[in-house]
């Protein structure tokens, strides 16, 4: 028995292990973001805007519930680095002697002293450009080329996240924060006494809606961008959105695990506990009370769940951590301290002792029913009939032993449905793993290839005429451009409102083609607006009606456009409209502020120089560096969680089958016995055992095919974020690595009980029982 | 047909060593009925599993006809239980998930010369109960489909360990009278090991055995019908 337990132990063990896992790992990262926060003074409120004097931040400071402002300067910039081809792009901020608000955590040097050329580097940027202290850099910070000497490298906890602008994934190779001195900013900018970025802290208590409101109203006069709070951050936003979808995730597939290791412990321990009816006969025939025997199983009961529990908190601590790490080489802390999640551990714990006792309690009241006298007999042959398909008359089709095992199945339909049921939920455990990878694979397709065709997208500091179009399509080695115009907007629809970019691309773009459910390009009517599924679902509006969209910046226009389709994206949240439309929104004639570009990368190297020395140049993003990013970081660790996920599903395949197995040994020991006296082989025998074994595997099968669905569709609904929706998609492959998972680790069950029917006890069946 | 010379058995029981057989000398012959009487403990199991292939002697060995028993592997010994040996056991041992044919026919698939279920059955006269499962049969019944399945396969010995053990006196007899009329019938060595003197009457040849030796041997004159005895 002792193989037996250490089978429900490790069930057992996967089960806590996932939950400890999810759970300690959320509770790692919240709590690093939050001591973070605080220790370094994140401001609770953003907004960028075209500039103001700074008095008006001190009007912006008396508004009611506003603790603490701190008004800046940011813009990006370019970048010379040697050796590096492609462009590379800066954020540069103003950095206050004293700030009180985001402040730095320098892990290098020092922060500024001067006012002149000295500049703190972010450290992923630091680290990729192989950059310290001491080092220097060269930028074009608005025209004015500037060589700074880097004094430190520091984090911010307004770049946890650290990606470019409209980037979904980190490239820090080519971008990077800096602060320099609010002077050096001014001055290259010409924004002496000016600003053009502010942030704030709330008063404890202060609703951020009417601040934001307040901020708006203020600053509608000196082109303000809209004022969001710490969840439309991007940093936050990016980490608030993965902590919704790893708790979002937390709440289904580990309580998945726990449940069926729980619901598989308490088969196996009440089988086991049902073949022991002789032992509890004797003990109580000694004279042990029925209370006794009780406590005696319940103890066997303890240490299985004991070890299984340990092992599971070793394995999800360390699991935890792991993973926890490889999400602080996505979201950078300056910090890192693993905190169990004790309460989750608790429940675990709670759950799987629960079930293996009412397990127990629920056989051991049956077995001691039972008179010690009747129970020590050998019980009388078993009631049999032949089997639904012989009754049906197709016992031709089947041989003896198939036919055999048929009947015993029907004798017992609980216990075949329980073996069938465990096995279902450990193959649907499989393929989710699976599915998640081919569900990373489906947004990769789709974003990276079907709807994003072009290879480069350059984003100019001002809006500008079609003839930097014209310009950029006569560089060397573009195939093919395309303009857009990109209008910082609030959308409203009712009560519900939200900020974000509103894209306008020709109507038949090919190089962002805007793409509907089953693959047909949309084409942007003249009129109307085109936004995510996702977005619709956001902001309560649906196909055919208004919404109104407020633009930030030129001279502000409102309007009411109508939604005229929606598109079922996977990643962010996005708004398309005609570029013409757009620019009659705007009344600006045709301007563009970007262009799509598609390439050969044979001329990449001449192409690039010549984007380097066009001045309104802002930002260059390359869609090779977006893809590659996202394989190396989500890609990455979805990898690892599914590989993880399929070991616990295989351990608990395997857990299910091979206490099938042995408890069939053991309710048919006899039998297989005297079927090795009477001549059949090893071979024979154990085919006679596992063969009702296969045949509730192969029942198994299109069961857990249709469980991995509905858990596939569960966690599909569960991770819907505006950074990332899973598609439902599930490959062949998916199938096929469950089907193989599951006959793993059946067959591996299977060789080990085999191996047992070699140690059958032949000469105990023959033995007279008196 | 078998030649056992100096058989021992030694059994560890944890430090305890039960010497089961001490020293067995015996030769069984083609077509005679034996009647092994021992009383319980005496070894005349041991004996029969070592006849059987079950198992092997500690020292010792046994011939059946031009095999070295003592010196087979297991799979050796599996096929010889599988070609040549017949049995049958006090608690029957049928696969409850089968009905009576199907029990035998389970052994005339793997046999190479077997005979049909059907006649099996018929000759322990049970032609009529062909297709009812264990669980419907009486323990007569169920121990004549046992002698039907060890016979089915026409083997040279049937070993029957206490067969009528588990049986009331009536019940016992008939199932007695099968075995009498298999061994005369198909003219099948069958070695009955038992504990009841009085089935010592039935038998060709009786060996006493008692505490892992022969004490003694008879042979009767004369065959007393199964049907006659009584105890």
């Amino acid at each position: 028995m002792r193989g037996q337990c250490f089978a429900v132990s490790l069930v057992i063990a996967c089960g806590v292990a996932v939950v400890v896992m999810s759970q300690s790992m959320i509770k790692t990262i919240t709590g690093i973001q939050t001591a973070y926060y605080e220790q370094n003074h994140f401001a609770d409120v953003f907004v960028q805007l075209k500039r103001a004097p700074l008095p008006v931040a001190e009007r912006i400071a008396l508004l009611p519930g506003v603790q603490e402002v701190q008004p800046r300067i940011s813009t990006l910039a370019r970048l010379d680095m040697p050796g590096m081809v492609e462009p590379v792009t800066g954020k540069f901020i103003s950095l206050d002697a004293h700030p009180s608000l985001n402040t730095l955590h320098i892990r290098k040097g020092r922060t500024i002293r001067r006012d002149a050329h000295e500049v703190v580097v972010s450290e992923p940027f630091a680290e990729a450009q192989n950059l310290e202290p001491g080092d220097s850099i060269v930028a074009v910070i608005n025209g004015h080329r500037q060589t700074l000497k880097i004094v430190g490298i520091a984090l911010s906890p307004e770049y946890v996240f650290e990606a470019g602008p409209g980037e979904v994934i980190p490239d820090h190779r080519r971008f990077g924060v800096f602060w320099v001195s609010y002077k050096e900013l001014a001055n290259a900018m010409d924004m002496d006494g000016a600003f053009n970025d502010l942030t704030l802290t709330l008063t404890p208590g202060a609703q951020e809606t009417d601040v934001i409101h307040g901020i708006d109203h203020i600053l509608d006069a000196y082109g303000g961008l809209g004022a969001y709070g710490r969840r439309h951050q991007n940093s936050n936003g990016r980490l608030s959105d993965e902590l919704e979808q790893l708790t979002n995730m937390s709440h289904v597939i580990p309580t998945i695990f726990l449940c069926v290791s729980a619901f598989l412990l308490n088969i196996v321990m009440s089988r086991i506990i049902g073949i022991q009816r002789e032992q509890i006969a004797i003990l109580k025939a000694f004279g042990y009370s029925s209370l006794q025997v009780g406590w005696h199983y319940i103890k066997l009961a303890f240490i299985i769940v004991l070890l299984g529990v340990i092992l599971g908190m070793l394995g999800g601590i360390w699991l935890g951590r792991a993973f926890a790490i490889i999400y602080m080489q996505f979201f950078r802390f300056p910090i890192f301290q693993f905190q169990m999640d004790k309460q989750a551990a608790g429940m675990a714990i709670a759950v799987s002792s629960i079930a293996a006792f009412v397990g127990v309690l629920s056989e051991v009241r049956k077995a001691i029913k039972i008179p010690p006298a009747e129970a020590m007999r050998p019980e009388p042959p078993a009631n049999f009939r032949p089997s639904i398909v012989e009754r049906l008359g197709l016992q031709a089709f089947f041989s003896q032993v198939l036919r055999m095992a048929m009947r015993n199945i029907e004798r017992k339909p609980l216990h075949a449905f329980m073996t069938v049921m465990g096995l279902a939920l450990a193959m649907a455990l499989m393929m989710i793993g699976s599915f998640l990878k081919d569900s990373m694979n489906w947004i990769e397709e789709f974003s990276f290839h079907l709807s994003m065709r072009e290879d480069v997208v350059i984003s100019f500091t001002e809006p500008t005429s079609y003839r930097a179009l014209a310009e950029v399509r006569s560089l060397p080695g573009v195939l093919w451009a395309e303009p857009q115009r990109v209008v910082a907007c609030r959308l409203r629809h009712g009560v519900h409102s939200h900020l974000l970019s509103i894209h306008g691309v020709p109507a038949e773009t090919q190089l962002e083609p805007i793409l509907d459910a089953n693959l047909h390009l949309i084409i942007l009517p003249p009129q109307g607006v085109v936004l995510s599924a996702k977005l619709a679902e956001i902001l309560g509006v649906k196909v055919g009606e208004n919404l109104q969209v407020e633009v930030l910046e030129g001279n502000r226009p409102m309007r009411e456009i109508p939604v005229v389709g929606l598109v079922q994206d996977y990643a962010g949240t996005n708004a398309w409209m005609d570029i013409g439309a757009v620019n009659r929104m705007m009344k600006e004639g045709d301007a563009i502020n970007s262009v799509f570009v598609r390439e050969d990368k044979l001329y990449e190297n001449d192409f690039f120089a010549e984007i380097k020395k066009m001045p309104r140049v802002a930002n260059v993003t390359l869609k090779s560096a977006i893809l590659e990013g996202f394989q190396a970081t989500t890609a990455k660790s979805l990898n690892i969680l599914r590989s993880i996920y399929a070991i616990f599903a295989s351990v608990i395949a395997f857990g299910v089958v091979y206490n099938s197995a042995r408890i069939a040994l053991a309710e048919r020991g006899r039998e297989l016995a005297t079927l090795r006296v009477v001549g059949f082989t090893r071979r024979e025998t154990s085919g006679v055992l596992l063969s009702e074994l296969a045949l509730l595997i192969v029942l198994s099968l299109p069961l857990g095919m249709i469980f991995g669905n509905i858990l596939a569709f569960v966690i599909t609904r569960a991770v819907s974020t505006e950074t990332i929706r899973l598609p439902y998609v599930i490959r062949t492959f998916t199938y096929a690595y469950a089907v193989g998972g599951v006959l793993l680790a059946a067959s591996l069950s299977g060789f080990f009980v085999a191996r047992q029917v070699e140690n059958l006890d032949l000469i105990g069946v023959l033995k007279a029982r008196d | 047909m078998f030649e056992a010379r100096g058989l021992t058995k030694t059994y560890h029981m944890g430090e305890v060593d039960v010497q089961a057989l001490q020293g067995v000398d015996m030769d069984l012959f083609a077509g005679e009925l034996v009647v092994l009487l021992g009383a319980s403990g005496s070894g005349k199991s041991t004996l029969l599993n070592n006849l059987g292939g079950l198992d092997v002697p500690t020292s010792g060995t046994i011939r059946y006809r031009h095999r070295d028993l003592t010196h087979e592997d297991d799979d050796a010994l599996t096929r010889y239980r599988r070609e040549c040996v017949g049995f049958v056991f006090q608690f029957y041992n049928l696969i409850p998930s089968l009905t009576a044919r199907e029990n035998v026919d389970l052994i005339t698939e793997i046999a190479p010369d077997p005979m049909k279920p059907e006649e099996a059955l018929e000759m322990v006269g049970l032609g009529r109960r062909m297709d009812h499962f264990p669980s419907q049969l009486s323990g007569g019944e169920q121990q004549r489909v046992a002698i039907a399945r060890a016979i089915a396969k026409r083997p040279e010995v049937l070993l029957c360990d206490e067969p009528t053990g588990a049986l009331d006196v009536k019940t016992g007899v008939s199932v007695l009278e099968v075995i009498e009329r298999v061994n005369r019938e198909l003219g099948t060595l069958t070695v009955v090991i038992t504990h009841n003197a009085a089935m010592a009457a039935m038998a060709d040849r009786v060996i006493y055995i008692s505490a892992g030796k022969i004490t003694h041997e008879e042979r009767n004159a004369e065959r007393a019908p199964a049907g006659t005895l009584v105890w």
